[in-house]
């Protein structure tokens, strides 16, 4: 077995030192001008979390290591191919898509910044002093509530607080957002972690602007002395933006998808678009009479989803041994690219 | 009477090998160098501390507990001596328990612990770098569905299993809340405060004040009092 750690932009075959996952040594697949960097494995097994981090800070070390050399772009962690036989197919079949990728992410990097309330417990206090709550709270001593009203009125008033606390981290946020973004190419969110994060976002900027971009983040952390902390995480391969993962197709599925689309036993994406818009008029629920027309609508379009993500080429093959034998790659779920 | 130490865990592998550079370097982006360098130390010390105590305690017929270890006879050794080999401090500490005498006992559901290992993959493949960064260091943000329900196998086996005029050890994250789930007739006698341990890593990760820090450092490292 194989572990895929990234795919660069070289026609180098080239070894690295033993730094790979269980310290095995890092080398690359070559097709053309693009290489899969990888390593030998046998099955990861994921035994303790403990492992799982090492092996994660060991897939770290090698995308990070490379891409001081090299353009870059990340697979998803846990990537395992059979053997060099299938990286070598998947390259191939991907290439176009592969260039794509690599061309947009040529020069540039990705810096995290991650943006918390400096004092949780003052900001909460702040948020207690504004005038809607105060009234609120000087309204709840006035009446005379049982229990549970009193109960219910709190609630009532934990949630105006969240949402005092929500507003002022949107307007922080959006701040801070806009201050950065005209240093960056594209940016993406990331999940917050708790009521204390107030922004968790990762942004794809050119190498050469990694200095522009840090000193506009100093400058925020001086704006908001004492109430926010600033932190950044990078330079880092554009892991948010660009990571890859291996796909395979599942036989029925497709076999499903091309009967739904009322295709043959093979097609180009203009014909399986050519069908989807077709079938979409004739079943679309405001226009269709059909009882079923709901119903065929979602299964259209499902269909169409599948059979667009299948095809790579100009023509694909919706046989039985055509699909068992397919390796492709697409966009991590993660991934998302807001110009 | 019953008797339970409780251990929270601190981890830091004293090996890293090839992995040392990328963890320090996000541990200094979201720490600052100064404190991930102190940090370093007073985990050093803490395991030091927690290792002298134990020293000085009779380990015949103890039962322990320790966080994720699923087995226990012979499997449960061969974890705790490979957890040791990588140079984890609380295994080693276990180990030492076991040749003095000391009986490893199964301490956590497979089942939970597969979610586990599932979650952790989830975090490894599409959470941000920043949420990775605080995996490695060993931060908790927040307390997940699964977590209380480890929490709750681990005490009901605690529960269970811990006799009469015994004494039991467990070893658990800082993030775990059990003590709350034993039974009343088990006394717990803790070796550092888990509040303060949960204290000490908001400070180092998110904090500024560096005087409190300090101070928390500082009681962490510190000897542990007679329980």
């Amino acid at each position: 077995m194989h572990i895929v750690y990234s795919i660069i932009k070289t026609n180098d075959q080239k070894s690295f030192s033993p730094i790979g996952i269980n310290g095995e040594k890092v080398y690359t697949i070559v097709h053309q001008d693009i290489a899969a960097v990888v390593s030998n494995s046998s099955p990861l097994s994921f035994t303790s979390k403990e492992l799982i981090l090492r092996n994660l800070a060991s897939y770290h070390v090698v995308i990070e290591q490379i891409m001081k050399s090299y353009t870059t772009v990340p697979m998803k962690f846990g990537t395992m191919v059979k053997d060099e036989g299938e990286v070598k197919k998947i390259l191939k079949g991907a290439y176009p898509q592969i260039k794509d990728v690599l061309k947009a992410m040529e020069g540039k990097i990705e810096l995290d910044v991650a943006v918390l309330w400096s004092d949780m417990d003052s900001t909460l206090k702040e948020v207690g002093q504004e005038e809607k709550i105060k009234r609120f709270k000087e309204e709840i001593e006035k009446k005379k509530l049982s229990k549970e009203e009193f109960q219910q009125e709190k609630i009532k008033l934990g949630k105006m607080v969240k949402a005092l606390l929500d507003k002022k981290k949107d307007k922080c946020g959006a701040e801070i957002v806009n201050v950065l973004k005209s240093e960056s190419e594209a940016f993406c969110h990331h999940d917050l972690m708790d009521e204390s994060m107030i922004m968790n976002t990762a942004f794809l900027i050119y190498k050469a602007r990694e200095e522009a971009f840090t000193s506009k983040v100093s400058q925020l952390d001086k704006r908001y002395e004492g109430e926010l902390n600033f932190r950044i995480v990078g330079p880092l391969p554009p892991y948010s933006f660009s990571t890859l993962e291996v796909r395979r197709a599942k036989f029925e599925e497709i076999d499903q998808a091309k009967k739904i689309l009322e295709l043959g036993e093979e097609a180009s994406i203009s014909e399986i678009k050519e069908a989807y818009r077709r079938l979409t008029r004739r079943f679309h629920p405001d226009k269709s009479t059909d009882p079923e027309a709901q119903k065929r609508f979602e299964e259209i379009n499902k269909a169409h989803k599948v059979l667009i993500d299948y095809c790579q080429s100009e023509k694909s093959s919706f046989m039985e041994a055509d699909v068992k034998d397919f390796i492709g790659l697409k966009l991590f779920e993660t991934s998302r690219i807001f110009k | 009477m019953r008797e339970l130490v409780y251990v929270p865990v601190i981890h830091l592998e004293a090996d890293l090998g090839n992995i040392a550079t990328v963890i320090n370097k996000r541990s200094i982006e979201v720490c600052g160098e100064r404190r991930w360098k102190k940090h370093k130390q007073t985990v050093a010390l803490f395991w030091d501390s927690i290792s002298n105590f134990f020293s000085s305690i009779e380990a015949t017929n103890i039962k322990i507990y320790q966080d994720g270890l699923m087995a226990s006879g012979k499997l449960g050794r061969k974890i705790v001596e490979e957890g040791a080999r990588r140079g984890s401090k609380n295994y080693e500490l276990v180990l030492d328990l076991v040749k003095r005498g000391g009986e490893i006992r199964k301490t956590e559901d497979v089942d939970l612990l597969r979610q586990e290992y599932e979650e952790t993959i989830k975090l490894a493949q599409t959470k941000s770098v920043f949420e990775k960064s605080l995996a490695y260091i060993g931060y908790k943000l927040h307390k997940s569905q699964l977590m209380k329900k480890r929490d709750e196998f681990i005490a009901k086996n605690i529960n269970e299993t811990l006799r009469e005029r015994e004494t039991g050890v467990l070893f658990i994250g800082a993030y775990h809340d059990v003590i709350p789930l034993l039974s009343k007739d088990i006394i717990v006698k803790k070796v550092k405060s888990q509040e303060k341990i949960k204290e000490y890593f908001k400070e180092l990760t998110y904090g500024r004040d560096q005087e409190k820090f300090d101070k928390l450092a500082k009681y962490l490292a510190s000897p542990i009092q007679n329980l």
